[in-house]
């Protein structure tokens, strides 16, 4: 498997700390209801870029990106039915 | 010094066959680690659902700064990590050294800033469980945020702690020349693994430090 290259890692590692700064601002100063979503989702991304350059998680082929996909699938259904929880807490 | 023909098993028919099936398992290993991680985040959700106020005010009490030193020495550890396979992709054995050492010296800075924080909250009287006596935040939302702080970032120091440990023995392994630019299994699965801790700890540093 080819490397992802020095460049693009060294900028990964750069918008990653950017993005843990947004997250550090946004902690500081943004305000109470949407500051965790917000937070969440930028550390979202930042795994994100982790999983697409330094792991290379999109070359990967055959059964262990289907593993991959199974994976994310299964996260997105258990993050889906907590916010369904919390988001519902209190109706009915 | 073995030959690279003599690397591969007896049930793989080449190397290359050998290196999928590794990097198979390491994924099929993440994934059930991230299960293991997300479950453990639903239950912080819920609870959190049920004592936002005490959350909040708990995650007041850990550090803001030495959280944000911790994201930025293990970020900078993964960084160094990518980079090491990059080198000895690169046939440069002598510089993936250092940056694994590197490595390896940020995962136990990152763990004596974690025993530092963890030995000043137990002072405080902040324990997991019924041993909980925090005299500023006696509530009972707090108690629960707390073992949960334990019981998430304590889990991520072992996986943190066995990923030194891991970085060490492919540090010597490269130090050895068992690697080389086509086949070098052991660096790329623990590379994989330290970056999986990193994530992990992404998110524990978003809900137990910034949610304030």
């Amino acid at each position: 498997m080819a490397g992802v290259g020095r460049r693009a890692l060294l900028i990964t590692y750069l918008v990653q700390l950017v993005l843990a700064g947004v997250m550090v601002g946004v902690s500081l100063f943004g305000p109470a209801s949407w500051r965790l979503p917000v937070i969440l989702g930028t550390a979202g991304v930042t795994a994100a870029l982790a999983v697409v350059y330094p792991m290379r998680g999109l070359e990967e082929k055959g059964t262990a990106r289907i593993i991959i996909t199974v994976a994310l699938l299964l996260l997105a259904i258990l993050i889906l039915l907590t916010a369904l929880d919390v988001v519902t807490r209190g109706r009915g | 010094m073995r030959t690279m023909e003599s690397r591969v098993r007896d049930y793989f028919a080449d190397l290359a066959q050998q290196g999928h099936a590794a990097r198979l398992g390491i994924w099929l290993f993440l994934a059930s680690e991230a299960l293991l991680f997300s479950a453990l985040f639903a239950l912080f959700a819920g609870y959190r659902a049920t004592y936002p106020t005490e959350f909040r005010a708990a995650a007041g009490v850990t550090g803001f700064g030495l959280g944000a030193t911790m994201t930025f020495v293990l970020l900078t550890s993964s960084f160094l990590m990518a980079e090491s396979v990059e080198r000895v992709r690169g046939g440069r054995y002598g510089t993936a050294s250092w940056l694994l050492g590197g490595v390896a010296v940020l995962g136990i800075i990152f763990l004596a800033l974690k025993a530092t924080e963890w030995g000043r909250h137990l002072a405080d009287g902040i324990l997991p469980g019924p041993g909980y006596h925090f005299a500023e935040l006696p509530e009972r939302g707090a108690r629960i945020y707390f073992t949960l702080y334990y019981l998430m970032t304590g889990l991520h120091i072992v996986h943190l702690a066995g990923g030194v440990a891991a970085v060490g023995v492919v540090l010597a392994l490269n130090r050895r020349r068992r690697f080389t630019p086509e086949y070098h299994p052991q660096l790329e699965l623990t590379g994989l693994y330290w970056q999986f801790v990193d994530i992990v700890w992404l998110f524990l540093w978003a809900v137990f430090y910034l949610d304030r």
